[in-house]
Parts: C-alpha cells; structure tokens; sequence
C-alpha cells in the first residue's frame, strides 16, 4: 500500500463546504430563538452616569434591554477577567458595551440598542504606550486589584496602566557591550492590525433545564466553558460548548465577546439567544495583533558576531487584557527578540500596556512578527553598516548546537545554518539583480506546540474507525491529520477513518487549537490511540474495540525558517511589488503535504498584508479603517508565487516525526520585505511600508 | 421598504415622478454598502437594471454608452474608449465589475469614482430623462460636489455621450493594493488628435472629478509644436512641467489611504508616464 503521508490530504470537510453544506455558527438556530443587539460606547474613556433603558424596550418585538447594572459584577477574559460584560461604571474604549438587546428580529434588537440613552462623563484618555506607562497617567483600571485570574495568582506590575511585564537578563550584558567593536540601536514600530478571517464571530446561547448551552466560533471550547463557568458562577459540566465549523481564527477566535450577554439574556428571557457580530464591530472592538514600539540596542564584535543585546519591547494592549490567556498577560514571545539567533548575552524588558484602544490579544505566532520585524530590521541596518552581506551576518549568527538564544536557553538542535545555506541556494543568493530591484533576507524560529489531550477511537467489525475528538478545527486541517495519522499506523485507507468533532459533553478534555499544537498534540493522541487499537485487534479483541488515545506533549524544540524576498521599486511614486520570494522551512515530517503549504503559503500571504498595507488606523480611539473597504489585505495580485524549499529529515517530536507549520512562516515575512525595500534605497521603519513612506524615505526623510 | 423593478423607462420616470424620495438601484455596489453600514435607509427603492433601454450602446464617432451597461459587459463588448475600458478594469473584483455600472458610476458621484475622470477628459454630456423629457448635462456641469450632481430626483441617468476620441487616451490609477482598491489618485488623459483636443482630468483629487486646464493648454501646445500627427517626444524639463500643472490643479485632502502631498506629488508623475505613453504612440 502506498505510503499515506505520501498522498496529497483529502479534507475531510472539504465536501461539505465546497458546496455550502457546512453549517457554521452563524447557522445555529432554535425554536423561539430571538436575537441580540448591544449598545457600544462613542467616547474611548467615560464615565457611565446613567442608562435610559425606556425608548429601547418600547420598540416592538424586545424581549429584553440588559445594562451593566444587570450583569455587575460580572467581568470576563481568558486569564484576567478585567473585561465588564456590560460597562457600569465606566467605557474603556470606543464600542465597549453598555446594554445588551434580544428582541424577536434583528432590525428590532438594532433599533432598540440604537435607542438605549447613555449618559456619559468623558474622562482623559490615553492613547499612546509609553504616555500610559509614564507616572500620572489616567488610570484605565481603578479596581484592578479586585479583578480574578483563572487558575493562577496575577504577576506583580510596575505601573496600574502595565497588563504585563517580563525583565530577562543572561550572560554579562555590561561586559559583551564594553568588548563590543560597534554598538547599533534602533527602534521601530507596528500598528495593530487584524486576523481577517472570513467567518465574524456569532453565537447562540440557550439554557436547557440546569444546562446551559453554547454554540461558538470559540476555537477552544472547553477553555470557553472554564470562563463560562467563572463568569456565570456555574459549575462547568451544567455548561456543553458545541463548536460547528469555524471559519477561519488565527488566533483571534480563543476570545468570546458576545457570548457573557447572550447567556444573561438567555437567562432573563428563557429564550435562545443569538448574535452574529458585524465585520465592522469586528475591526472595532475585537482582540487585535498587538500594535508596538520596539528599541534594539546591540553590540558585535569586528566579524558582526552579537556580543550583547539589550531590547526595549512596549506593547499597545488596549483596553482589556482579557484577550491573552498566558498568565504573564503579554503576547506569547514578548521577550523573543533575536529569535533564531545566538545572543551570549542580554537583557529584555518587555511590557504591555493597557490604553483607551480596542482590545489586543492574539494573532499567529504573538509578539513575534513585531519582534521580528524590529530585529531582522536591526541586523540588517548592522550589516550595511559593516559592510557586511545581511545574509553572511546572519550566517555567522544563526543559532547553532550549543548555543544559548535570547532567553538564555541552550539549544541542543539547530536547522538553522542549513536552513541559511539552504536559502543562499534556492533563492540565488547574489546573482546580480535589475536596476530598482532589491532583496531581503530574515530568518525565525518558532517553537513546536505542546499541551495534553485525549480521544476516543472505535474500530468496527469491518475494521474501520471512528474518531471522536474536541478538538475545533478552524480550517488548519485538524481533523483531516488525525484521520491520517491513524490510518498510517493501521495501515489503512484514510477514507475508512472517520474524525468527528463532538461538544464539551462528550469529549475528554481538549486544550482546542493554538500555539502550534493539533498535530503535535492531537497527532501524538491519535498515533497512540491507533497503536492501541492495533495492540487490543491484534490481541484478538474482539469488534467494537474502543480505546482513549492520550498525549503530552512536552518536548521544547524550534523549527526554523528563513526568507529571500525580492521587490521591484518605482523610485518617483515610491510604490513597489515583491516579485519573488523563497521560504526554506525546516518542518519534520510531513502529515498532508497540501495543508503543509497551505499553512506555509498562508504565513507568508498574512506576513506579506501586514509588510504592505494593513493596519488598523485609529484616530482619537476610533478605528478609521473599519471595514474591508479601508482595512486591505493583500489579493492575489500583491502574492507572488512562493518557492518553497522543505526540511523534512530533522524530526519533531510529532507523529512520525512532525513538527508544527501553522505560526511557523509569518512573523518573518515583514522583516524581508523591510530589507528588500531597504535594498531598493529605502529603510523604513514603521509597518506598513506604504508608497507614501517609501517615497518620504528615498527623499532622505524620516519614515 | 418597497423596491419597484422596472422593466420599461416609461414606468421607472413615472415612480419618480410620483415618489421623489426614491432611491435608485443600478448594480448596487454602493447601495448595498450603504445599507450594510446603516447609512442609508431608502424610503423606497426602483432597481433599473433590468430596463433595456438603458442597456443599450452605439458605438461609431458618436459613443452612446446606456447607463446600465456593467464594466463587464463594456469590457467584453468595448466602450468606444479605451481610457474607458483601462478605468472599468480597475473598478472592484470581478463579482462588482459583474454588477456595476457606468450609470451607477455616475449616480454616486464619488470624486474616488473610477470612470468619471475619463467621462470628464471625454467631455461627455450625461444624458437625464424623467417624465418632463430629456436634459443633457456636460459632465463638467453635471458634478456639483462629493456624491451630488445635478440630478433632479424625478430623472434617471440613462446614458453617457461622447466624440470617439481615438486611441491616444488612457487611464491610471494609483491605490494601496494591486486590485479592489479604491483610488488615492487616478487620472485620465485624452489627446484627440483628429478634432485637436487635450483632456486631462483627476480623479479622489479634490471634491469633484478636477480639469487640469493648465495642464490641458500645455499640451495642446506641445502637440501644436511637434505637429498632432507626429510622435510626441518629451523632454525631461516639459515632463517635469506637466507635473506640476497638474499637481497644481489637484485639490486633495489629508484622509486614510494618503496624504494631499502625496496625492499631489504623484498624480504629476503619472501625468508625465501617461502622456509620455500617448504621445509615443
């Protein structure tokens, strides 16, 4: 039998939604289902005095007007519950809620929440990072002292406006920046900018008897029931999360927003309750990528060696930090910013402030694109600097066996300088290029996904197997990968394996998908669930055979990845086009060759949007480009095609050998882009490189 | 709200007529966004896209275009112009150029509107009927400000005119992305080397689709010098002149998809490519 990782995937949704079958949660209905509306703040920090519910319940077909005082003191988040399901007392940011409405028909619930008079009393807002950090700065969070954590107690700050706050120090910092030949500092900055997946958030709450029930574009399900069960005070197995398709999260879709007021209104009205939120309230009040400003200061020795870093990262964190769910409430690798690199010494202080902004929170591979940016721009302004080739600096950079990063950790492994050599070859590296072209390098490494999970396999009389898992699959392919990673090790078809997603009630605990996880994770439960199986057929068990698969997953480990990136510039307007691009990716063994590069083109296109135009432009707390008119992502005209070079033979610790792809290729895209502008004749310093600053830049002006 | 289709002219002049507060649907690529957002709540609604009249075309030295010929079809059937045909390729995705129409174009009355540059650099005269008759507006009259023009609210726009103005004409556009972009700059420019005629118009330049008159005489006079059937070489110094009479006409704003230097600096750069392209042709 052919080799089933060899064969290209057939996704196991596939059918269903290309022709439209697939049922999202957009989809859910029940009977007697009404529907809800919110009222949202106009001002970014207010008082709230009082609320005038009277004209809104008036309006024909309202079921129900909630305000804060209905809800107080209820506050949600995925770590800190620092978020008001609905404001009492105070509005943090422009379309922060007041009320909530479930009425008989949409149009009802939008009138009426447009009716909801809120009296308000503006207070000073803060709009910039480092203004909120500074001493006498408005406070955004009075009470933050009485807010809860989930499952661990919150880490100290150093001002009321910090989330979070991490200092790293390795090595002698002092003693590698005296030995240093030269010492460069520069600093840079990113807007935040929004996942843009296809499928808004929507859900659908209905309280069943004692059970409460949810249906959601959560992509971790049993996460939501654990904030659900904090928020509501009810005990998690009265609450069952059913997760349909899901279009597309990147990371944006760990955080709920509208299912705290769908369950009080669920609650009031006795009725179902859904709610399907509008791309515009999406761009406006959603969790976004962290917009942030980044310092770099970093010495090298005469050959461009690093002999000591030193990085000032400052996080725009918005409004609430309910969006983040590590305890340190920053974006995951707020501190990584040399990653792939060898840094004998340094130290990092990183810190995410909470601003009159809309939420941030997390978006593929968080904090590294902005770290990435900042340092692959860095050492690319050192290499010219030196006179030294950016891609030769990296090369006596990369991080090697032996090794310690950034954070200070030993690497025991490194694809890293085969990854570099591999790139010079595949992209030709120095062949000579047009007049007006330039080209960029950067590398990354992003750490393999770990946490723990169970399934349940069956295997039937005919010898086929039925999966049940918890886990979402938010179109990463899931799903799909487990069907194969079972049937590799049954020797089987992958059509006579059949995964089906089930709700909280039905599944073991699953830590839903992210940082990287599904196949490490859910691909190592699957294999050891499909060995089992095997042992007890093999044992002579007889048909029904059901076993739990189980994993976890805690080996530390990078995969690493590099880009050359090509742009074709016209000097007089400023624009440019990336007309080529290479990605070397050091990626184990590959499960599904298509979703691999899916997963791979998908990163440089996200990296590419946010390299040339995106970005979620806010004026006085508002966002301006609130719709996908203003808010561009890249068409198919701005991708070139990607060549793509894959590392197979240095295995993870996945199944078979897998290591994780879907935050893998991103963050690195803005770099190369940046440095093949630069290239061209012109640095920028700040996302996204628009003609205008590309033009401002080959005037000799500050970009 | 009540939405009437219309399949005869004479029953969509007669709702107008009889309903002033009527909103008409063409393509609805603006419409429809416009209700999305809340920003419009028609009292009542007439779709004409499915009258035939209005989807008829002549083509010949007189263009007639009907006002509800989609940039598709103008695309798969020609337009009589081809800076027409260059703007209509840059109009949204395929799905809008499927919907869209130059009537619509004209309807809304954006500044950032794709064709409108090129009706002006045409001089085109907008063709309106309502039940009292026929007026017909020269574009440069019939645009009063962003999205208002001269449209009385018992007329329908039924077709755009012009003198088939030759192939030395052409369109540019300059957005922040490659494709379903709206313009921080566009411009057209027509040289009628037959009737001896320069038309250069700016597009999300000012409140309205500007002439760039100065710039028009310029040329005219280059045209003159060099003899209008002759290749047209331009030199380094009348290419840097050219650019900044037309940048000297624009009127633009500071807003999210550029600065008003910007848009200035580079509409005179693509003036100077555009009439380089023409004038070598």
């Amino acid at each position: 039998m052919t080799d089933v990782l060899r064969t290209p995937e057939r996704r196991v949704e596939g059918r269903e939604k290309v022709t439209g079958t697939a049922r999202y949660a957009a989809d859910a209905a029940r009977e007697g289902m009404l529907h809800a509306a919110f009222a949202g703040s106009p001002y970014p920090h207010a008082r709230v005095l009082a609320v005038d519910t009277a004209a809104a319940r008036a309006v024909p077909g309202v079921r129900a007007v909630l305000t804060g005082a209905d809800v107080r003191p209820a506050r949600f988040g995925r770590r800190l519950l620092d978020w008001p399901v609905l404001a009492w007392d105070r509005v943090r940011f422009i379309g922060d809620r007041v009320a909530a409405v479930a009425a008989d028909t949409p149009e009802a619930a939008e009138r009426a929440a447009a009716l909801v008079d809120v009296t308000y009393e503006e207070l000073p807002a803060v709009f910039d990072m480092d203004a909120a950090l500074a001493p006498g700065a408005p406070l955004i969070h009075p009470d933050a002292a009485d807010y809860r954590m989930l499952g661990v107690t919150r880490p100290p700050v150093p001002h009321p406006n910090a989330q979070g706050h991490q200092v790293h120090e390795h090595g002698d910092p002092a003693a590698g920046f005296a030995a240093a030949a030269r010492v460069f500092e520069h600093e840079l900055a990113l807007p935040p900018v929004h996942h843009a997946y296809l499928e808004p958030r929507a859900a659908l709450v209905w309280i069943d008897g004692a059970t409460v029930h949810v249906v959601t574009t959560n992509k971790a399900p049993f996460s939501l029931r654990a904030q659900l069960a904090a928020v509501a005070g009810v005990a998690e197995d009265a609450i069952v999360v059913h997760t349909p398709h899901v279009g597309g999260d990147f990371g944006g879709k760990g955080l709920s927003l509208d299912e705290w007021p769908l369950y009080f209104l669920a609650r009031v009205t006795g009725r179902p309750v859904r709610s399907v939120l509008r791309y515009a309230d999406e761009l406006q009040i959603s969790n976004t990528r962290h917009g942030a400003r980044i310092r770099l200061r970093t010495g090298v020795d005469r050959d461009g060696r690093i002999t000591a870093h030193e990085a000032r990262v400052r996080f725009d964190g918005g409004a609430y930090a309910a969006g983040k769910p590590i305890p340190f409430l920053m974006p995951g690798e707020a501190m990584a910013t040399l990653a792939g690199y060898r840094v004998p010494a340094a130290r990092v202080e990183a810190t995410c402030a909470y601003t009159n902004h809309l939420p941030a929170g997390h978006d593929r591979a968080p904090g590294q694109p902005q770290n990435s940016f900042a340092a692959e721009s860095h050492l690319d302004l050192i290499a010219r600097e030196l006179g030294v080739d950016p891609l030769e600096l990296r090369e006596r950079n990369a991080i090697r066996a032996g090794d310690v990063d950034v954070h200070g950790d030993e690497w025991h492994a490194s694809e890293m300088p085969r990854v570099l050599a591999e790139l010079r070859r595949a992209s030709g590296w120095g062949r000579p290029l047009p007049p007006g072209h330039g080209r960029g390098v950067a590398l990354g490494a992003r750490h393999v996904g770990r946490g723990k999970t169970s399934l349940e396999l069956t295997l039937d009389e005919r010898g086929d197997v039925v999966v049940r898992s918890g886990v979402t699959d938010q179109g990463g392919g899931a799903l799909t990968m487990i069907g194969r990673v079972v049937a590799r090790e049954l020797a089987i078809a992958p059509e006579r394996v059949r995964v089906e997603q089930v709700d909280t009630a039905r599944s073991p605990v699953d830590p839903g998908v992210g940082g990287s996880r599904v196949t490490m994770v859910h691909g190592n439960a699957a294999l050891d669930g499909a060995r089992k199986l095997a042992a007890a057929r093999d044992a002579g068990a007889a048909p029904p055979i059901r076993v739990v698969g189980s994993a976890d997953q805690t080996a530390h480990m990078f995969g690493s990845y590099a880009y050359a990136v090509e742009v074709e510039l016209d000097r007089e307007t400023g624009a440019f086009r990336v007309v080529d691009a290479t990605l070397v990716a050091d990626v184990g063994t590959v499960i599904n060759p298509v979703a691999v590069r899916g997963q791979l083109e998908g990163g440089f296109a996200f990296g590419l949007g946010q390299a040339l135009m995106e970005e979620l432009a806010i004026v006085g707390g508002r966002v301006v480009t609130a719709s996908f008119g203003e808010y561009k992502i890249p068409s198919i005209a701005d991708v070139p095609p990607l060549r793509l070079v894959l590392l197979t033979d240095a295995p993870g610790p996945g199944p078979f050998g897998a290591k994780s792809v879907g935050e893998l290729a991103n963050p690195a895209v803005v770099g190369a882009v940046a440095n093949a502008v630069a290239d061209a004749g012109a640095r920028v310093l700040t996302l996204p490189i628009s003609a205008e600053k590309v033009l401002a830049a080959l005037r000799g002006g500050a970009a | 709200m009540p939405v009437l289709i219309a399949r005869r002219l004479d029953e969509a002049l007669d709702e107008l007529a009889a309903h002033p507060d009527t909103t008409v649907l063409a393509g609805g690529t603006d419409l429809m966004v416009e209700l999305n957002f809340g920003r419009a709540r028609p009292a009542r609604v007439l779709a004409v896209d499915r009258i035939d009249e209005l989807r008829q075309s002549a083509g010949g030295s007189r263009v007639r275009l009907g006002a509800a010929v989609t940039y598709a079809r103008l695309l798969r059937d020609g337009a009589g112009s081809r800076a027409l045909e260059e703007a209509a390729r840059t109009v949204g995705s395929p799905q809008i150029r499927g919907a869209g129409t130059v009537g619509g174009n004209l309807g809304t009355c954006s500044p950032a509107g794709d064709t409108l540059p090129v009706l002006a650099a045409l001089d085109a005269v907008v063709v309106l009927r309502s039940a009292r008759g026929e007026r017909r507006v020269p574009f440069a009259e019939f645009m009063t400000g962003p999205k208002r023009s001269v449209r009385r609210s018992d007329e329908l726009i039924v077709a755009a005119e012009w003198d088939d103005a030759g192939p030395a004409q052409t369109f540019v556009k300059v957005g922040t992305r490659n494709a379903m972009v709206i313009a921080v700059a566009s411009l057209a420019m027509v040289i009628d080397r037959a009737r001896r005629r320069v038309g250069i118009a700016l597009g999300s330049c000012g409140p309205t689709i500007l002439r760039a008159p100065d710039a028009e005489r310029f040329v005219r006079v280059l045209c003159d010098e060099a003899g209008w059937d002759r290749p047209l070489r331009l030199s380094e110094a009348e290419r840097t002149e050219l650019g900044r009479l037309v940048s000297a006409a624009a009127r633009p704003i500071d807003d999210v998809r550029g600065t008003s230097a910007y848009r200035r600096h580079v509409l005179g750069v693509i003036a100077g490519r555009a009439l380089a392209r023409l004038g070598a042709a």
